[in-house]
């Protein structure tokens, strides 16, 4: 890529960030629906950024993805943002024709994939039919989903299962879930059918590396809302006489919460940066190190968050729960920091 | 909301600060310097060693144009900028070669006088600045003035032309190598805390100068008490005019704290590279998961030093002075060099109760003096304490107290 275009990049997605903040700062934060808040950022074209211009989308890199899943953080933005902006653009691009139309930017994709929660479950598999069987917890989105995409081993390699929630052999029980987290699922397949999308073990390891700094870009988002909250907080907040931000030990804290949030925009920047750069997207080690930081640090934001907003900020009448709640959901999401630092130290020593 | 500057955001998707041909030029020259020349190993235990390799070393970065890199041709630099500079730190940090010795006169002294020093001091001073033929040490601190430098009592008194210098620093790094000291000193009254005080040039081989190393938890000596008893500084030794010593000091400040930043990130990742390079050839079966999701730690804590790198680089190539985010910079710079050493520090483990011996291949004594130089990283340059206090107050608007 030439600096003249990476250039006209960072620019175009500067504005886009920066248009998806003035328009979620305006929109109403209060229990909007799903599909409500989906029609809002399909009109605003989110769904369409990465799609293929050959499909009617904008063709533009993913790296833009980054500034608006941060944004997206910052506002706690309901509904599957990652799987409709990144993966359903990604399998539009690789479906047949005939069947494009499954992964429509008004359809709610849910990305059912082993990998992205840590219990151990095999990759699905598929029988000679071409119909898919095996079972996922704690899925995503995978109750108000109109099309479940299934990370499924195939005879060749890999590759995506479109398939109907409705379909035969499809069942998904719903799991509870604080305000804030995504809610998730367990979905249950057993020789369900659906539409194969082919993929190289290569395509499916850059889509992982990009869900996983995707998902670092939304929790940098939330522990920045959460710093911007708690200064307003402190600044307000008086006892003994004066603001509780007067006290060097709540200035402290704070101030450790505001350089580690803006570690990890650094990191964020750096790492997508580099990914724009090369066609094949993030490393592999880029993608892990990004989200085991960002999954560490965002915890450890809210966490001192809390304390600096005592007992007020422990109930449902704040918003700091659902922020809370959101670091805690997501800090495990495609690995969290202990397997990743673990993952991370196994690659060092290996030599290269 | 310029009253907190640090909840300002900066757009996500940025070009890297120091990207472009001449630069990836510059870069390639600089990489095929680096894979054929290097200083040998340092020793961790033998102070005078390390800096007589660490200067030749400067001598020979000096003669083939690495040193000095932002500063003027003039003034025996190399007329680039600062991207350039920050270019040569990775390809020092990627070859796992060491940054030179003369460090204050480079990062602090070097850059004041480009600033604020006379034509006739930049002459007379900078070439041997540059090559390492001087060393400079930098004369702040003091016992009753650590944290709180505008406490400093050293005086001196002005008397046909010449300064009269009395007092004492301490902390004063490689005063005992040094042949000239970067000095603040006191010109005005007693009272008079920041506003009077003078920045001077003093001769470490005048009479009434009395270094005593110190010794550290270490083992070494590699900062000292300065002792200055009625030494005869000439007037023209002032730099920028007296009274504006606070100023000029707090000016090269913010610059000193992106090159250290830097140079501390090409240290730390040799050190840990080099660690690596022993435990690939020498750990056989599992180390254990705790050790491993270390060394995992470990480097993401470089990266993140990284990316504060290119954020402060970008902030110097824009032309911003001094920022509370220097403040935050430092701090990130202490936890990666706290969280680097102290991850290597337990592969040791146990085994450091002896410095002369071997654990994984790792030598103990580098280790365990690793790890506690580390921790005297957030201590000095301003304690991590004093750095939240102005994150807190100057980068976040909150209330002093």
């Amino acid at each position: 890529m030439t600096i003249g275009s990476l250039e006209e990049l960072c620019e175009l997605s500067a504005e886009l960030e920066s248009s998806a903040e003035d328009y979620l700062a305006r929109a109403s934060s209060d229990a909007t629906s799903v599909r409500t808040s989906w029609a809002a950022l399909q009109e605003l074209g989110w769904f369409d950024l990465c799609r293929d211009e050959e499909v009617g989308g904008l063709g533009l890199p993913l790296g833009v993805l980054a500034g608006v899943l941060r944004a997206a953080g910052r506002h706690l933005v309901p509904g599957p943002v990652m799987e409709g902006t990144l993966v359903a653009p990604f399998i539009a691009a690789r479906v047949s024709a005939e069947s494009r139309g499954l992964v429509a930017s008004d359809r709610l994709l849910c990305l059912v994939d082993p990998l992205a929660t840590p219990l151990g479950s095999p990759m699905l598999q598929l029988n000679h039919d071409g119909e898919v069987t095996g079972r996922v917890g704690l899925v995503p989105h995978a109750a108000s989903a109109d099309v479940l995409a299934v990370v499924v081993d195939c005879p060749d390699g890999v590759g995506i299962m479109l398939v109907a929630p409705d379909a035969k052999g499809v069942r998904i029980e719903e799991r509870e879930a604080f305000a804030g987290m995504q809610p998730t699922a367990d979905v249950v397949l057993e020789s369900a059918p659906g539409v194969l999308v082919p993929l190289d073990p290569g395509e499916l390891a850059t889509l992982r590396s990009w869900l996983r700094v995707l998902t670092a870009a939304w929790l940098t988002g939330v522990a920045e809302q959460v710093v911007t909250m708690t200064c307003d907080y402190v600044g307000t907040r008086e006892q003994f006489g004066r603001a509780v931000g007067s006290f060097q030990a709540v200035q402290h804290m704070v101030a450790d919460m505001a350089a580690e949030s803006m570690t990890m925009v650094n990191l964020l920047s750096m790492t997508v940066a580099r990914a724009a750069e090369d066609d094949a997207g993030p490393s592999e080690s880029s993608a892990l190190a990004v989200k085991a930081h960002a999954g560490r640090t965002c915890l450890r934001v809210c966490e001192s968050a809390l304390q600096m907003h005592g007992g007020v900020g422990f109930t449902t009448d704040y918003p700091l729960h659902r922020y809370y709640a959101s670091a805690l959901a997501f800090r495990g999401h495609y690995g969290g920091p202990d397997s990743l630092f673990l993952q991370l130290g196994q690659q060092e020593l290996v030599a290269r | 909301m310029s009253a907190a500057p640090l909840l300002h955001r900066t757009p996500t998707l940025q070009q890297h600060p120091a990207s472009g041909p001449e630069l990836e030029a510059f870069r390639l020259r600089a990489r095929d310097w680096l894979e054929e020349n290097s200083p040998g190993p340092t020793p961790s235990d033998d102070l005078d060693e390390r800096f007589r390799i660490l200067r030749e070393w400067q001598r020979k970065l000096y003669d083939a144009g690495w040193v000095g890199i932002g500063l003027p041709r003039e003034w025996g630099g190399q007329g680039l900028d600062d991207r350039y500079a920050y270019v040569f730190t990775e390809e020092l940090a990627r070859a796992g070669r060491p940054a030179p010795i003369g460090l204050i006169g480079l990062d602090v002294v070097g850059p004041t006088l480009a600033s604020h020093g006379t034509a006739a001091q930049r002459s007379a001073l900078m070439p041997a600045l540059l090559s390492g033929e001087e060393i400079w040490c930098q004369g702040f601190s003091e016992p009753d003035a650590g944290s709180d430098l505008a406490a400093i009592s050293t005086r001196a008194v002005l008397t046909d032309g010449v300064y009269r210098v009395s007092g004492q620093k301490v902390w004063t790094s490689w005063a005992q190598y040094a042949r000239r000291c970067a000095l603040l000193a006191r010109t005005g009254s007693s009272e008079s805390r920041h506003r009077g005080l003078t920045y001077l040039i003093v001769d470490m081989d005048a009479p009434g100068v009395t270094v005593r190393p110190i010794g550290q938890m270490t083992g070494e000596s590699e900062f000292c008490e300065v002792f200055f008893d009625d030494v005869e500084v000439p007037a023209e030794n002032v730099i920028g005019e007296p009274g504006e010593g606070w100023a000029i000091a707090m000016d090269t400040l913010s610059h000193e704290r992106a090159t250290y930043a830097f140079r501390r990130r090409v240290e730390t990742t040799a050190a840990y590279r080099s660690a690596i390079d022993i435990l690939r050839e020498t750990v056989s079966g599992t180390p254990g998961e705790a050790r491993l999701a270390g060394l995992g730690r470990a480097s993401v804590a470089l990266a993140v030093l990284e990316a504060q790198n290119l954020a402060t680089l970008r902030r110097l190539t824009a032309g911003s002075g001094p920022s509370p985010v220097d403040s935050v910079d430092k701090l990130v710079v202490n936890d990666c060099e706290q969280t680097v050493f102290g991850e290597l520090h337990e592969w040791v483990g146990p085994g450091g109760v002896a410095l002369d011996s071997k654990v994984h291949g790792l030598d103990t004594g580098t280790a365990v003096r690793g790890y506690l130089f580390s921790r005297a990283a957030s201590i000095y340059g301003g304690t991590s304490q004093v750095q939240r206090n102005i994150v807190a107050q100057r980068g976040l608007g909150m209330g002093g107290s």
